[in-house]
């Protein structure tokens, strides 16, 4: 069970920057690379309303859920 | 403001480590000078240390083995006592006891505090039995109080500060689990 971040894809649909996005948010661009990457052990509901402002997207289009069963697939 | 109060309350610490190196320097030369004295043939302050009814009057080889391994014992603890207590003051004073070395300085201070017992049980049960093995009947009542007597309360503490070390370590760990959330 596991929590996928795909971030990257929701903003290289939007066409931004992770620069542009880090410094609304008001974290640092290595935490938003962490978060990008997925290397982050949770994120507060404060940053996610932030990117989800920024981005004009829901937390789903930049959360998803992967049950077990897809991980051992993979 | 809390913060303010800790720096100016800080500055206590410093003579507060020059007091433990005293007290620990102290009591390591008092059990030191006993011993050595005894080892060499005089038995005054030995016998004075003991504080049991029957006097001792010589040392047989078993006993003087068993006072050098006390005397070396005593003295790794006071050394270990004080090495933890200085590490654990200078944290306080710099006001990072949530360090990782600060949680094992406590951890070592706990440890210093069990073998502190066992120094004092050295001390007022082990010598007189390895001195006079007929002293175990005359003392009997004796060993047993000074088994449970204040010094007992050295185990406590030291298993107080060994809880309070596996606190800091679980404080720590929650803080380096608060870190990697953004």
């Amino acid at each position: 069970m596991a929590i996928d971040v795909t971030l990257n894809v929701m903003l290289a649909v939007r066409k931004e920057k992770s620069k542009d996005l880090a410094a609304h948010i008001g974290i640092t661009d290595a935490n938003l690379s962490l978060l990008k990457s997925g290397k982050v052990k949770g994120i507060r509901f404060e940053t996610l309303s932030r990117i989800c402002d920024y981005l004009e997207c829901t937390p789903g289009d930049i959360l998803q859920f992967v049950p077990d069963t897809v991980e051992k697939d993979e | 403001m809390n913060r303010q109060f800790n720096t100016e309350k800080r500055w206590f610490y410093r003579p507060l480590r020059v007091v433990a190196a005293i007290m620990t320097a102290f009591v390591g030369i008092a059990i030191s000078a006993t011993i050595v004295t005894a080892l060499i043939g005089d038995l005054e302050m030995l016998n004075d240390f003991v504080e049991m009814e029957s006097e001792i009057t010589s040392l047989s080889n078993t006993a003087k083995v068993g006072l050098g391994l006390i005397n070396i014992f005593a003295l790794l603890t006071f050394w270990l006592l004080f090495s933890s207590i200085r590490t654990v003051l200078i944290y306080a004073e710099r006001n990072e006891l949530l360090q990782d070395s600060a949680e094992k300085a406590l951890m070592k201070m706990g440890y210093a505090m069990l073998m502190l017992y066992f120094v004092f049980m050295s001390t007022d049960i082990l010598i007189p039995i390895l001195a006079d093995p007929s002293s175990i009947y005359e003392n009997l009542i004796n060993f047993f109080v000074y088994l449970i007597d204040l010094n007992a309360l050295t185990l406590l503490i030291g298993m107080v500060l060994m809880a309070l070390s596996g606190a800091l370590r679980e404080g720590r760990i929650v803080r380096d689990e608060l870190k990697q959330i953004v």
